[in-house]
């Protein structure tokens, strides 16, 4: 696996003006051993970035990849080592996924380009499909099951068996059931739980291979490399500032319980991008819930509020949440109060696909002086086109902003 | 004349043997019943023919009619939970049902004595402490005996052996190890450990494994077997403790012994199940309304009556809904209303 990403890696530092046309031929070769053939093509398609072309090119794809499913489905199967070292006996297309987690599934529809196959999700991702931009991407998930897997990713195996599916996808932090799910003859397939930016790419590789989509896996990791080499060009920049010139940063996933990142994805992008973490003893994990005390000794400077729960820039800089305190808040007396976008899936949870889109996003809200040049809008657009080549309105692009909670 | 005899005869109001013997083939019928009833429902649709058919199949040829997953269900999901619900219920009342004995106290129960709280207390630490599902049993025995020890203790200290102080003191050690377990949940890693810790706390089948099962099986029957062998011992420890002497009994020893089993019933049911509540408290006295006073025949019942009453909870926790109910919520519900009918059918004196 490492040696594919490698492998990956310096094909995209090659040609990296060729990404579109790159993208956009991945999907196509997915597991039917044409990758040699597939590199080819690529290196002919040196000028050929044209987007009408490559626009009816991916309808190709997607209607060579239909033909493949009707006849690889007759059963064969492949064996994969998932995230966990176990070896499992997967299809060769599967067509009847559950998906233990609640990022999971959105990342599974990117990796693929359709979500036809997804049978089985939690509730909360069933509320995130409905509340982001991934509704209009992916009608197909309205009538998915969401009565098997709990929110808290317990498996009820015998209804799960009830639905038939033929591939189970979990993190390795919420494997503690695979076994008792192999033992009904169902394939569990682990990813791991990233931490960082690299564990998001191990991961999306990893889903990849596991959905037999590992060349569009691999785009999504090409672009990933680049939005990573885009902030670090500027690193000498990041790394000249003061400790004055860092501001402090808070990452709220529930407001009103006080819960928020202290640890994990996004405290690493935010130390990454120029800015300060809350520092809390003890906990260790991702999550934890300080005092409205700590959160006042340490007066945040920015805040980020996660799409789980309703809560608004507003609620704070009115101080409408009962039990604390904000108005005399550094990032509320400021107006620098952020709703984090939400479009295939809420940004702030640590595994979600758009992570590179989230630093593009932070940076340019905590060192506007460096990254200024961002251009959030453009850049939410262009994934949506390069990736699913669907076309965002602007409505839809301040939806996903949320635009109008962030003024 | 046996002591065994004359601890029967002593004992009150008794079911006649042949009546006994009816009542318990009755009952074990009974379990039989609902295991079978209990294998047939399910989420995932298998008429009760093909269930039957599946089960023949491994002991005779039959012509396999059935799909692959079919079978599975059958096998891997519903025979180790229907074998571990009926185990953990039995245990659980076998606990209850020794405890009342020994303390000659109809109030007390693994719950009220703290022992299920204790044992869930040992079994968080051990999932804290990552120390597998050995260190898990290990732990939750060592805490509940520690529970049921400080629960003894106290009436001792303060030279108080009435029944109210019993179970005041053991509303005091389970309010400790409650807290406890308070603070255990607030160490936890909320990604990794919570989930496992509360899901221990509330009580459910859903996860058993083969494995685990034979894991808590061996010290579950073990633990059984003895306290059903000395069982006429309870009676005599029940006529206080100059009689039992007279009578020859170590008083000390047989009461060690049967806390002992009674302390591992209860930490092997929460290993493998987590805690649920009200069986061991409730059950106990049917099988005393059933049987009478006579441990020596009220305890076996007690036993069945358990394994019943568990499979019947279990099987609503997975049949009822897709998402599952814990089973102390359905216990609670459904053991507390019983437990008052019971009260008003005893008029039980409380003093």
């Amino acid at each position: 696996m490492n040696k594919q990403k490698r492998i990956a890696k310096s094909i995209v530092a090659g040609l990296l003006v060729l990404m579109l046309s790159y993208v956009l031929t991945g999907c196509s070769a997915g597991g039917n051993g044409e990758e040699g053939k597939e590199t080819e093509t690529k290196g002919q398609k040196t000028d050929a970035s044209n987007v009408s072309e490559t626009e009816t090119e991916l309808q190709t794809s997607e209607e060579s990849d239909e033909s493949n499913t009707s006849a690889l489905s007759e059963g064969g199967t492949r064996i994969i080592v998932d995230a966990l070292g176990t070896e499992v006996e997967i299809p060769e297309r599967p067509q009847a996924v559950a998906i233990v987690n609640a990022a999971l599934p959105s990342m599974v529809y990117a990796v693929q380009g359709t979500g036809e196959n997804i049978k089985v999700i939690v509730p909360s991702a069933y509320k995130g499909w409905e509340n982001s931009i991934l509704k209009d991407l992916a009608p197909e998930l309205a009538g998915v099951n969401t009565e098997v897997i709990s929110n808290d990713f317990e498996v009820n195996v015998e209804a799960l068996a009830a639905n038939k599916p033929d591939l189970l996808i979990c993190r390795e932090n919420d494997a503690g059931q695979a076994e008792q799910i192999r033992a009904m003859g169902i394939p569990v397939a682990v990813v791991n739980a990233a931490k960082d930016l690299d564990g998001l790419k191990q991961q999306i590789t990893m889903m990849g291979e596991i959905l037999n989509c590992e060349e569009r896996a691999s785009c999504i990791v090409g672009w990933y490399d680049k939005i990573e080499n885009r902030v670090n060009e500027k690193a000498s920049e990041v790394e000249a500032l003061s400790e004055s010139e860092r501001p402090r940063v808070l990452h709220i996933m529930y407001a009103e319980q006080l819960k928020i990142y202290g640890d994990g994805v996004d405290p690493y992008i935010t130390d990454w991008v120029g800015g300060q973490n809350i520092t809390l003893a003890g906990s260790s994990a991702d999550t934890s819930t300080p005092t409205m005390e700590e959160v006042l000794v340490y007066d945040p400077e920015i805040i980020f509020l996660s799409n789980f729960d309703d809560v608004t820039p507003d609620d704070l800089y009115n101080n409408r949440l009962e039990g604390q305190d904000w108005s005399n808040v550094s990032a509320v007396k400021n107006h620098k109060v952020y709703k984090v976008p939400c479009g295939l899936y809420r940004w702030a949870p640590p595994n979600t696909l758009e992570k590179p889109l989230y630093v593009l996003w932070q940076a340019s809200i905590i060192q506007p002086g460096i990254f200024g040049d961002v251009d959030m809008r453009a850049e939410v657009k262009s994934f949506f086109q390069e990736f699913f080549d669907y076309e965002l309105t602007e409505e839809q692009i301040d939806y996903v902003l949320h635009t109008d909670l962030n003024q | 004349m046996s002591n065994e005899e004359r601890a029967r005869e002593m004992s009150g109001r008794n079911l006649s043997k042949k009546a006994y013997g009816t009542l318990l083939t009755g009952l074990i019928l009974l379990l039989a019943g609902t295991a079978l009833f209990s294998l047939c429902v399910g989420r995932y649709r298998i008429g009760a023919s093909e269930v039957v058919r599946i089960l023949l199949s491994r002991f005779m040829p039959v012509e396999k009619a059935w799909e692959d997953m079919q079978e599975s269900v059958v096998f891997t999901l519903r025979l180790p939970r229907i074998a571990g619900a009926a185990l953990v219920g039995g245990a659980l009342s076998l606990s209850g049902a020794a405890y009342q004995g020994v303390f000659k106290n109809p109030l007390v129960s693994p719950d009220l004595l703290g022992v299920s709280s204790g044992a869930c207390v040992g079994a968080s630490l051990a999932i804290l402490m990552h120390a597998g599902s050995a260190g898990i049993q290990a732990s939750a025995f060592v805490w509940g005996m520690i529970t049921v020890g400080l629960t003894v203790l106290i009436p001792r200290l303060l030279k108080n052996n009435s029944i109210t102080m019993l179970v005041l003191s053991g509303v005091i050690v389970s309010g400790v190890m409650n807290s406890l377990m308070g603070v255990i949940k607030y160490l936890a890693d909320p990604e990794t450990e919570l989930a496992e810790i509360t899901y221990w706390q509330m009580g459910s089948l859903a996860k058993v494994i083969p494995e685990d099962l034979y894991a808590v099986a061996v010290p579950i029957l073990a633990a059984s077997a003895v306290i059903i062998a000395i069982r006429w011992q309870i009676n005599i420890l029940s006529l206080g403790d100059a009689e039992a002497r007279t009578l020859g009994i170590r008083i000390g020893m047989v009461r060690g012994i049967i806390i002992l089993c009674a302390t591992l019933l209860t930490a092997s049911a929460v290993c493998l199940c987590g805690t649920i509540g009200w069986v061991g408290l409730v059950i106990p006295h049917l099988g005393r309304i059933l049987a009478g006073p006579d441990n020596v025949k009220s305890i076996p019942v007690s036993f069945v009556l358990g394994a019943v009453f568990m499979l019947a909870i279990d099987t609503l926790a997975r049949a009822l809904t897709s998402m599952e109910l814990p089973l102390s919520i359905l216990t609670g519900l459904i053991g507390a209303p019983f437990y008052l009918y019971i009260l008003t059918k005893q008029r039980m004196k409380l003093s």
